[in-house]
C-alpha cells in the first residue's frame, strides 16, 4: 500500500512537469512544424532564472523567470527562426539545436559547470496516506497541473484557443478569416516555450542545477507528444501521464541507468510501431487508417 | 573495370589525391612534435565529420547524437588496449556494435512514414544512452575516470598510422559510395524523394543504408582516436561532442569532403590555441557561429569559396555524385507477361476520413492501350491514379501489374515493375540542371530506350537548374523523364494543364506517336476534351467515385448520362 502511495505520488510530481513540458512542445510543433531541440535548455533558462536572482521573493521569481522567457522566445522567433520556416523542418531544427548550444555554453560561461541548487520555499513534508512526502513536490505539482488545466481551458473554451486550433488546422485559411497568422506563430512559440521556462523555474529546487540539466528532457517530452493520437493539444498531456508512469516505475525498479535504457527501446519500439505520431499537420484519416488489405 | 574507374575519378580528382597523399606524407618533416599531434587529432575528427556527412549532407538522414558511434569505436579500441585483446578484434567489436544500433534505431526512425525529426530524437537519446551505459558500467569502461589508451609508436608513427586510415578510408568511400550509384541515389532522394521513389528508387532503404555507411566510418574514426586522444571517457560519446561534430560539418560545409576536414582541422587547431585563454567561451563561440552559419550561410566555408570562385553549375549541383548510369543494359523487366491486362482494378474503394472518394472501381488496361479518365471535378481521378501508383492504400479492393498483385507494395516497387508517373504539379529535380535530370533518369530506367532526339534541347541544357524552367518546361522535362525512364505503362496527372493550346495539342501527339512506337501504356486524367479525341482509344467516365460510362470518344460523349454529369447537359 505504501509503495503504491508513493509511486503515485512520484507518478504525479513528474506529470505535472512533463505536461508542462509536453504542451509546449506539442503546441509549437503543431502552429509551427518546428521540433524544438532547443525545449529542455528553455527549461534550464528557467531554473538559473531562478538561482540568479536569489533575493527576489519566490512567487515574484517565478514571474520573473517567465517575463525572460517570454522576452528569450519572441526574441528567438524573430531573429532566428522566422526566416527558416520556408527552408522546412530540418533547417530550424538545426537552427533550434544551434540555440541550444548557445544556451548551453551561455549558462556554462556564466554560471559555471558546478552543479548549483534553488532552495525550497516551502520546507517540510507532509503525510498523505501514511507516506511522507516532501511538501513542495505536492505543491509543484498541483500548480504545474493547475496551469496546464487553465491552458486548456483557454484552448478549447475560449474565442482565442479557437483562433489558435484554426490556425494550426489550416493558416491560410485562418489568415483569410481575419486570423493574423504572423501573430499566432509567434505568441504560441512564446506560449510554447515560456510553459518549458516555467516547468523549469517552478522544478528548480528539487533540480540539481547544470548546464546540461535541459537535455535529458528532450526524449521525455517528445515521447510524450508521440505516444498518443495525433491532433488533440490535450493528447500530450495525456502522454505526459504516460511518460510519468513508465519513468517512475521503471525508476522504482532498476537502477538509473537500466531505466534510461529502457526508456530508450521503448521509444524505438514506439516510433517503430507510431512512426507518424507527431505529425499533427497529417489529416486524421492518414494516421487511423492502418486496416491494410491482407 | 577501368572504364569504370576512368567514369568515376577524373583528372582533377587524381591530382587532388596525390596532392593530399604529399601533403600528408610530408608533414612530419614540416611540423614540430606538438602542431603534428593536433594535425594527427584534425585527420581523425575530419574523418569523424566525413562520416556524419554521408548520412547527414548527402542523404538528409539528420543525427545530433553521432558521437554514440564514435564512442563506441573508442570503447573499443580502447576496452581492447586495456585488457591485452587484439586491437583489430576491439576495432572490430566497436564498429559492429555501431552498425547494430545504427540498424535498430534506422529501422525505426527512418521507416515509411516517420518524419525526418524523429531521427534527431532518436540519436539524442541514443547519445545520452550510451554515455551514461559508458559511465555506469565501470567493470568494461572504467566508468567516469575512463580508460587511458597508450600509443606504442611515438608521435610521428600515429601520425602516419592515422593519415593512412583516414585518407584510405576517404578514397575507399568516395569510389565505391560516392561516386557509384549510391550518390547518385542520394542525391536524388534529398532533393526529390517523390521523383526518386517514382523511378525506383527505395528511399528508406537508401537512407538505411547512407546511415549504416555513415556509423560505420564514424566507429572507425572513434577507433584511430582512441590513441591520439589517449583518455576515454563517456564524455567522449556525450552530447557535447555529438553537438561537436555538427558544428565542423556545417562551418566547413555539408555534402563535401573538404568542408567536413577544413570545418574539424579549424576548429580543432581553433580550440587548442583558443581554448586555454577563454575556456568554455570559446564553445559558446562555436555555437553562436553554428547558429549563424546554419541562418545565414547553410553551405558553409566551401560553399562561401565557390560562390566566389564561381564553379559550373553542374557541378555544384550534383555535389559530386556520377549521376549518368554506366550505359550497360539492364536486366530484363519481369513485367513481360504474355497476354491478360497489363494493369488491372478490382473493386477498389478509397475513403478520406468520413467521406468516400472512390467507391468500387473496376478497370482493366490492356498493352500498349491509351485509356483517359475523365469526369467532374470530386469524381476521383486523381485518387484513382495515386491508388494506381501505389501513393494511397485502398480501404478495399486489389491492383494487379502484369499479372502481379501490387496492393500493398510501395510505389517503388511499382516503379521498378515499370510503372512511370507524372504529377498534376511537375515533380522534377529542381535544383539539378534539366541535363542532370535527364541522365539521372536514364541511369535509373529500368529499359531506357534509345535517346530520342525530341529531347536534344534538354540534354544540351546543362547551365541552368530546372527550377529556372517556365511550367511549360519543366512539364516538358518531366515528361522526357518518364519517357527516357522507359516505362512500360505511365500515368499521367492532366498532363496539359497549364499549356496553351498549341502546346497541348502538340503534347497529346508526342505521347501518341510515343505510345504507338514503344508499345507504352498509357493511363491519363484529362479535363480537355480535344486532347482527350486526339489521345484515347477509350475513354473511361468517372462519377462520384464510380465508373459512369466507358467506350471511345463519341459513344461517351453520346452518353444521356454524362451529358448530364459532365457536360452540364440538361
Amino acid at each position: 500500500m505504501e509503495s503504491l502511495v508513493t509511486l503515485g505520488l512520484s507518478t504525479l510530481s513528474l506529470f505535472g512537469f512533463y505536461a508542462l513540458l509536453a504542451l509546449g512542445m506539442g503546441l509549437v510543433f503543431g502552429q509551427l512544424g518546428v521540433v524544438n531541440v532547443a525545449h529542455g535548455e528553455f527549461v534550464m533558462v528557467g531554473a538559473y532564472a531562478m538561482y540568479a536572482f536569489d533575493a527576489v521573493p519566490f512567487p515574484l521569481r517565478v514571474l520573473v523567470a517567465v517575463v525572460l522567457g517570454v522576452a528569450l522566445s519572441l526574441l528567438t522567433e524573430r531573429a532566428i527562426l522566422r526566416k527558416l520556416y520556408v527552408r522546412g523542418m530540418l533547417a530550424t531544427l538545426l537552427a533550434m539545436w544551434g540555440l541550444a548550444i548557445v544556451l548551453r555554453q551561455l549558462a556554462e560561461a556564466v554560471f559555471g559547470a558546478t552543479p548549483r541548487s534553488v532552495a525550497s520555499p516551502v520546507q517540510g513534508s507532509v503525510e498523505v496516506l501514511g507516506v511522507q512526502y516532501p511538501a513542495y513536490r505536492l505543491v509543484v505539482a498541483l500548480v504545474s497541473l493547475a496551469v496546464v488545466a487553465v491552458a486548456l481551458i483557454v484552448v478549447y473554451r475560449t474565442s482565442l484557443g479557437l483562433k489558435l486550433r484554426a490556425s494550426i488546422d489550416n493558416r491560410d485559411m485562418a489568415a483569410v478569416l481575419g486570423i493574423p497568422p504572423r501573430l499566432m506563430i509567434a505568441g504560441t512559440f512564446a506560449v510554447g516555450t515560456t510553459l518549458a521556462v516555467l516547468a523549469g523555474a517552478l522544478q528548480s529546487p528539487v533540480l540539481g542545477l547544470t548546464p546540461g540539466l535541459g537535455v535529458a528532457f528532450l526524449a521525455p517530452a517528445f515521447f510524450a507528444v508521440l505516444v498518443v493520437r495525433p491532433g488533440s493539444l490535450a493528447g500530450p498531456v495525456m502522454g505526459a501521464l504516460v511518460v510519468a508512469l513508465l519513468s517512475s516505475l521503471l525508476r522504482r525498479y532498476l537502477t538509473e541507468t537500466v531505466a534510461d535504457l529502457f526508456f530508450f527501446a521503448a521509444l524505438v519500439v514506439l516510433i517503430a510501431v507510431r512512426p507518424a505520431g507527431l505529425s499533427w499537420r497529417l489529416p486524421r484519416w492518414s494516421s487511423t487508417r492502418s486496416k491494410q488489405p491482407a | 573495370m577501368i572504364a569504370a574507374l576512368r567514369r568515376r575519378v577524373g583528372r582533377g580528382h587524381a591530382l587532388a589525391l596525390v596532392g593530399a597523399a604529399l601533403a600528408l606524407a610530408a608533414a612530419p618533416f614540416l611540423l614540430l612534435p606538438y602542431p603534428l599531434t593536433l594535425l594527427t587529432l584534425a585527420l581523425v575528427y575530419g574523418l569523424f565529420a566525413f562520416g556524419l556527412d554521408i548520412a547527414w549532407g548527402r542523404a538528409g538522414v539528420v543525427s545530433i547524437g553521432h558521437a554514440a558511434f564514435f564512442g563506441l569505436g573508442a570503447y573499443g579500441a580502447a576496452i581492447a588496449s586495456a585488457r591485452d585483446i587484439p586491437v583489430l578484434l576491439g576495432v572490430a567489436g566497436g564498429v559492429v556494435a555501431a552498425l547494430v544500433l545504427a540498424l535498430v534505431i534506422g529501422l525505426a526512425g527512418l521507416g515509411r512514414r516517420a518524419l525526418a525529426s524523429t531521427m534527431a530524437v532518436l540519436t539524442l537519446a541514443l547519445t545520452l544512452a550510451v554515455s551514461q551505459g559508458a559511465r555506469s558500467w565501470t567493470g568494461l569502461t572504467n566508468g567516469s575516470n575512463g580508460l587511458v589508451v597508450l600509443s606504442d609508436s611515438g608521435v610521428v608513427g600515429t601520425y602516419y598510422r592515422t593519415a593512412g586510415i583516414v585518407l584510405g578510408t576517404v578514397v575507399v568511400v568516395w569510389l565505391i559510395v560516392l561516386r557509384g550509384s549510391l550518390g547518385r541515389r542520394f542525391v536524388a532522394i534529398r532533393l526529390n524523394q517523390q521523383r526518386a521513389e517514382h523511378l525506383g528508387i527505395d528511399p528508406w532503404r537508401t537512407k538505411l543504408i547512407a546511415l549504416l555507411i555513415s556509423a560505420g566510418i564514424s566507429a572507425l574514426a572513434g577507433a584511430v582516436a582512441a590513441p591520439v586522444i589517449g583518455l576515454i571517457s563517456p564524455s567522449i560519446s556525450g552530447i557535447v561532442m555529438s553537438t561537436e561534430v555538427l558544428v565542423w560539418l556545417a562551418v566547413g560545409g555539408l555534402g563535401t569532403i573538404t568542408g567536413a576536414f577544413l570545418g574539424a582541422g579549424l576548429v580543432t587547431i581553433g580550440n587548442q590555441l583558443l581554448g586555454d585563454v577563454i575556456g568554455s567561451w570559446y564553445l559558446l563561440m562555436m555555437g553562436v557561429l553554428f547558429l549563424l552559419v546554419v541562418r545565414f550561410a547553410p553551405e558553409g566555408l566551401v560553399g562561401v569559396v565557390r560562390s566566389v570562385i564561381r564553379r559550373p553549375l553542374r557541378e555544384k549541383a550534383a555535389g559530386g555524385a556520377v549521376l549518368a548510369g554506366t550505359g550497360a543494359p539492364p536486366p530484363d523487366r519481369s513485367t513481360a507477361t504474355a497476354g491478360g491486362p497489363v494493369l488491372r482494378a478490382r473493386d477498389v474503394e478509397k475513403d478520406f476520413g468520413p467521406v468516400p472518394v472512390i467507391q468500387g472501381i473496376d478497370l482493366d488496361v490492356a498493352a500498349g492501350e491509351v485509356v483517359c479518365l475523365i469526369g467532374p471535378n470530386g469524381a476521383g481521378k486523381t485518387t484513382f491514379l495515386a491508388v494506381l501508383a501505389g501513393e494511397h492504400v485502398p480501404e478495399r479492393g486489389r491492383v494487379w501489374i502484369a499479372g502481379r498483385d501490387v496492393t500493398a507494395r510501395p510505389a517503388h516497387e511499382r516503379a521498378r515493375m515499370g510503372l512511370g508517373r507524372m504529377f498534376q504539379i511537375p515533380s522534377v529535380f529542381l535544383e539539378l540542371t534539366p541535363a542532370q535530370n535527364l541522365a539521372l533518369a536514364r541511369a535509373e530506367g529500368v529499359h531506357p530506350p534509345a535517346p530520342l532526339a525530341l529531347y536534344d534541347r534538354f540534354t544540351s541544357t546543362d547551365d541552368m537548374l530546372a527550377k529556372d524552367l517556365p511550367l511549360a518546361d519543366r512539364r516538358a522535362l518531366e515528361l522526357a523523364m518518364a519517357l527516357s525512364w522507359g516505362p512500360e505503362i505511365l500515368l499521367l496527372d492532366e498532363p496539359a494543364a497549364g499549356l496553351s493550346h498549341e502546346d497541348s495539342v502538340a503534347l497529346a501527339r508526342t505521347l501518341r506517336e510515343v505510345a504507338e512506337r514503344t508499345g507504352c501504356t498509357l493511363v491519363a486524367v484529362e479535363h480537355d476534351m480535344e486532347i482527350v479525341r486526339e489521345l484515347a482509344d477509350r475513354v473511361v467516365v468517372l462519377a462520384d467515385g464510380r465508373i459512369l460510362v466507358e467506350g471511345s470518344m463519341d459513344e461517351v460523349s453520346a452518353h444521356d448520362e454524362v451529358r448530364r454529369a459532365y457536360l452540364g447537359v440538361a
